[in-house]
């Protein structure tokens, strides 16, 4: 290590980097690294809660990165959307696989609180203890849309699991996550244009 | 069959990750065929990728990038991964060739002038003139190879070769500007890995490369070769 940097591949855009990367450039795929690897790493650290877990995963997502550029389309989206899918992706795997089951459970309860009445103050503290937000969006939905959204995204669980477990019919589940993740992607849109 | 509006419902739970993997393949197939819910679906992975950045953001520890770029480079630095055809043995070999190799169209030159063969060779090309050694290219762990260039004639030495099975030997090609590979015949190692061949009226050869092939197979390399030795420009 320690032989960076090459500033002309600084300056390309994500999407050029990663047409490097899909035929095997690895300085072109460690800018795309250190572009995206901190919130790689933050949204993996919400999801496992724990620091090694988070590392793996983040090791893990950056390999099939390098490994798989050729399927990248930007026709799809954005490069940091992609990345970002692909920890989210693995992370799910990890939540929903058997080991993790003791502790999603307790996830499970927990966020269960989160978004609660806003009277109930002692869930508001919960809510700030394990789901400290930056109040980019999230804050700003109505509970009912953004306790299905943390729950589905962060706690990588199925509409039909969130459904049974806040005992809401399937049908309310699948239009709170729309409308709630509608209403983000408006107030990201107006964030970007305010920038 | 499952129609646009029931799908739109599921484009932010699959955003989300939180729709089955069976209705995710649905929705994944709809998309494929409707720009509407293909646009839609973008967005909202967008909105929903915004998430990572609603919390706490995190330095990443150096030893992971460290050992990321670990696995990376010396992925990168291994020439030849899996199959590839002759194609990527062309490019690839290009790339170890002067810049004026470029493209090398298929010939089927006549090669009688070439003689290549298993030798014991005690180092005398008989005559005189000058013998250069030149380093191979080796893609294979423990390999190493090497030319001994003396006018149009080499000697290829390589040690370290891992015994193939039945049916299978390391053939040796020649790299022409412009040209396929071809074919200068099947080796076999010795025991202890080492191979030598003699190849004499090398004109115009710009390379050496050896692949392992299923005995009889002259027409093309199907795997990138694992050896290679440029020749010096006579
Ligand atoms: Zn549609």
């Amino acid at each position: 290590m320690g032989t960076r940097r090459d500033t002309a591949l600084d300056r390309l855009a994500d999407e050029d980097l990663v047409a490097r990367v899909a035929t095997g450039d690895a300085g072109a795929f460690e800018v795309v690294y250190d572009r995206h690897a901190r919130v790689a790493f933050s949204l993996a650290f919400r999801m496992l809660g724990d620091r090694a877990a988070a590392e793996d995963l983040v090791q893990d997502a950056f390999l099939s990165v390098w490994r798989g550029a050729d399927r990248f389309s930007p026709a799809l989206g954005s490069v940091r959307t992609w990345v970002l899918s692909i920890v989210h992706h693995r992370g799910i795997d990890r939540l929903r696989s058997s080991a993790a089951a003791a502790r999603r459970e307790l996830a499970l309860q927990q966020e269960a609180h989160v978004g609660d009445p806003p009277e109930r103050t002692e869930d508001r503290a919960i809510d700030g203890a394990l789901a400290p937000s930056l109040h980019r969006g999230l804050d700003d939905l109505p509970d009912d849309q953004g306790k299905v959204v943390r729950l589905a995204y962060y706690g990588g669980f199925t509409h039909h699991e969130i459904s049974e477990m806040l005992g809401l019919p399937l049908g309310t589940v699948k239009s709170r996550l729309r409308l709630g993740l509608e209403r983000l992607r408006m107030s990201m849109g107006a964030r970007e244009a305010l920038s | 069959m499952t129609g646009h509006d029931e799908l739109r419902e599921l484009l932010a739970s699959v955003a989300l990750g939180a729709a089955t993997p069976e209705e995710s393949d649905l929705v994944a197939r709809h998309v494929a065929g409707c720009g509407d819910c293909r646009a839609e679906l973008r967005g909202l992975r967008a909105a929903a990728s915004g998430l990572a950045l609603d919390v706490p953001q995190l330095e990443v520890p150096a030893s992971v990038k460290a050992s990321v770029m670990d696995v990376v480079r010396r992925e990168a630095a291994a020439v030849a991964p899996p199959p590839v055809r002759a194609p990527g043995l062309r490019e690839r070999l290009g790339a170890l060739l002067p810049a004026r190799a470029g493209l090398w169209p298929a010939v089927a030159a006549g090669l009688a002038a070439v003689v290549i063969g298993l030798a014991v060779w005690g180092g005398a090309f008989g005559g005189g003139g000058s013998v250069r050694t030149v380093p191979g290219v080796c893609t294979a762990a423990g390999v190493s190879c090497s030319a001994e260039v003396r006018g149009d004639d080499a000697v290829l030495r390589v040690t370290g070769l891992p015994a193939l099975p039945a049916g299978r030997g390391y053939e040796v090609w020649l790299i022409r500007d412009g040209r396929d590979p071809v074919s200068a015949g099947f080796m076999a190692p010795g025991a202890d890995g080492r191979l030598t061949a003699v190849a004499e009226g090398l004109d115009g050869v710009r390379a050496l490369a050896v692949t392992p092939e299923a005995l009889g197979n002259t027409s093309a390399p199907t795997s990138s070769p694992i050896v290679t030795v440029p020749l010096p420009a006579a």
